[in-house]
């Protein structure tokens, strides 16, 4: 790849230690290689188990590799002494937002990192009320997290880490406690870092319709990488996907059967347009 | 329900003593709770009664709060006193009869006692009500700060008392939701005896502890991410400042223990202790 990746995995494989049934320890991970692009919105799929949670804490050095190498900004994760850089590089968020949240008060939640890293009081303030800002709870600064909604919790979590100014973000199932609207607000969330913010994001996710929406997605199975490509390329692979326990977009499911029976759509087809699109022309050219 | 519920017990107010300096609220208290003993003739016990009265009046809490806070205590004063009238002698006898004996002296105590008890515990409960655990944990930090000279680790134990506070109302709701399940399996945890219900209690508080762990750990790793390494080299997004109306407090309650000082000194003590 020519631009400059931020975060490089070198053939990293992962084992949990073994059980104490003395059952040989599988690798969660097995080697596995993958350059992601500054400023890249990257989802991966999977199946439970597949190793995708594993992945994520390997970027940051929770996890350190078995064999092989993960390095971040060319910090390399097994080098202790480099972990609160790569911390500073890459904030995470995690699915549960009740195991997230350290203070009894929004804005002193967000203000946690940023405190840790000794950044200056009347900075950290300035910081803190943009990254609140940024995510729309800035309004709500004063309130107590138990009394907020799931998306609303997610979303200081997600205002914890950009207060950190990390350059990239990765985000473990971080919709998969939320209801629809709160996984809508985290998405949009999401999509704003990355657009707007130019953070690098690593979305692991269950949701197809989350997955479409990224520059890149990629389906791990077993510990490997099984597709990656452009969102259009990936779900093009309906079957391998299928055989893989996944799903695809509706939308995309829709044609795919529509083409089994023998009709006859152009293009890849995402979402519910493309595909009403797609249907419309090809009943127009019959 | 659930979610309504407040931390700890503050009462959300924009007073004078709202706006105070946690630190110095914390360090009042204790100036006032010794000025409370100080107390031994009824001048400085009116003058003190007087002060409380004040005290809550600027709070803006709500008089029958304050009185809310006052009934888990109400059986020990009256133990005391009742104790006091009884075993303190000596004064003018009132009641001599058999092995009882009341005199003026027990009747002053024990009404000194009372009074004392009560304004301690409403002046110790204004400094909660107007202090949220927050403020008051970061305020406790500050203030223990110097035993940080000799190794005791302050910053983490502020630190452990915030992250308690925190999951108070997540561990509540947590408990609600594992009785509804064992519920929903037939636990049956309203009948019975105490030991039947106290064993009843064992397979929610396992899978409590169980899942406690685990937010542990998630908690740990996300700490981690944020870049905790312990209260070195940590800055504070919100600095306490003292500001004039701290000194002015100061300045009053200095005046108040003046006050108590003199009246004890210009009138006669009716207590010994």
């Amino acid at each position: 790849m020519e631009e400059k990746s931020i975060i490089q995995f070198d053939n990293v494989t992962f084992a949990y230690e073994a059980n104490v049934d003395q059952t040989a320890a599988v690798p969660v991970v097995d080697g596995l290689s993958l350059a992601i692009p500054e400023g890249q919105f990257v989802a991966v799929l999977g199946r439970n188990g597949c190793g995708k949670s594993t992945l994520a804490k390997l970027i940051n050095g929770i996890l350190v590799p078995s064999s092989g190498r993960v390095t971040v900004d060319g910090m390399d994760t097994s080098d202790d002494a480099r972990l609160i850089d790569i911390r500073r590089t890459v904030g995470m968020v995690f699915q549960n937002p009740d195991n997230q949240i350290v203070a009894t008060i929004v804005e002193d939640d967000v203000a946690f990192g940023p405190e840790n890293l000794g950044i200056p009081p009347e900075q950290i303030r300035r910081d803190v009320d943009e990254a609140l800002k940024a995510v729309g709870m800035y309004e709500l600064r004063g309130r107590e997290p138990h009394r907020l909604s799931g998306g609303q919790k997610q979303r200081v979590a997600i205002a914890g880490i950009i207060a950190m100014k990390t350059k990239c973000i990765v985000m473990d199932e971080p919709t998969a406690m939320l209801d629809p609207r709160g996984r809508q607000e985290v998405m949009d969330t999401v999509r704003m870092l990355n657009k707007e913010l130019g953070i690098t994001v690593v979305l692991i996710t269950h949701y197809m319709d989350e997955a479409v929406k990224a520059d890149r997605v990629i389906v791990m199975n077993d510990g490997a990488i099984e597709l990656d490509g452009t969102p259009n390329t990936v779900f093009s692979n309906v079957e391998k996907i299928k055989s893989l326990g996944l799903d695809v977009p509706q939308a995309t499911e829709l044609a795919y059967r529509l083409r089994k029976t023998g009709m006859n759509l152009s293009g890849d087809i995402l979402n519910e347009n493309e595909c009403a699109e797609a249907i419309i022309n090809a009943l127009e050219a019959e | 329900m659930i979610k309504d519920i407040t931390i700890g017990q503050y009462f959300i107010g924009d007073s004078f003593m709202h706006k105070l300096d946690a630190r110095m609220k914390i360090i009042l208290t204790m100036v006032f709770i010794v000025a409370i003993f100080l107390c031994k003739s009824f001048p400085a016990l009116g003058l003190m009664v007087l002060f409380t009265i004040a005290l809550v009046l600027i709070s803006g809490v709500p008089m029958k709060m304050v009185l809310k806070s006052l009934k888990p205590i109400a059986i020990i004063v009256l133990f005391t006193s009742v104790l006091n009238i009884f075993y303190v002698r000596g004064g003018t006898e009132l009641v001599s009869w058999r092995f009882i004996h009341i005199g003026t002296n027990g009747i002053f105590t024990a009404l000194f006692m009372a009074v004392r008890i009560i304004c301690l515990v409403v002046v110790s409960s204004l400094l909660t009500y107007t202090t949220t655990p927050t403020m008051l944990t970061d305020a406790l930090e500050k203030l223990l700060s110097p035993l940080k000279l000799v190794k005791v680790p302050v910053a983490t134990l502020a630190m452990m008392m915030t992250l308690a506070l925190r999951f108070i109302p997540t561990l509540i709701d947590e408990i609600d939701r594992i009785t509804n399940a064992q519920k929903a399996r037939g636990a049956d945890l309203d009948n019975g005896g105490f030991i039947k219900r106290a064993k009843a209690l064992i397979p929610i508080i396992v899978p409590l502890f169980v899942s406690s762990i685990r937010r542990a750990y998630e908690l740990a790793d996300a700490m981690d991410c944020r870049c905790y390494t312990g209260g070195n080299g940590r800055t504070r997004m919100k600095q306490m400042k003292l500001m004039p109306r701290d000194f002015i407090s100061a300045a009053v309650t200095a005046l108040f223990v003046a006050g108590i000082i003199v009246l004890n000194h210009f009138f006669k003590a009716v207590i010994v202790r």
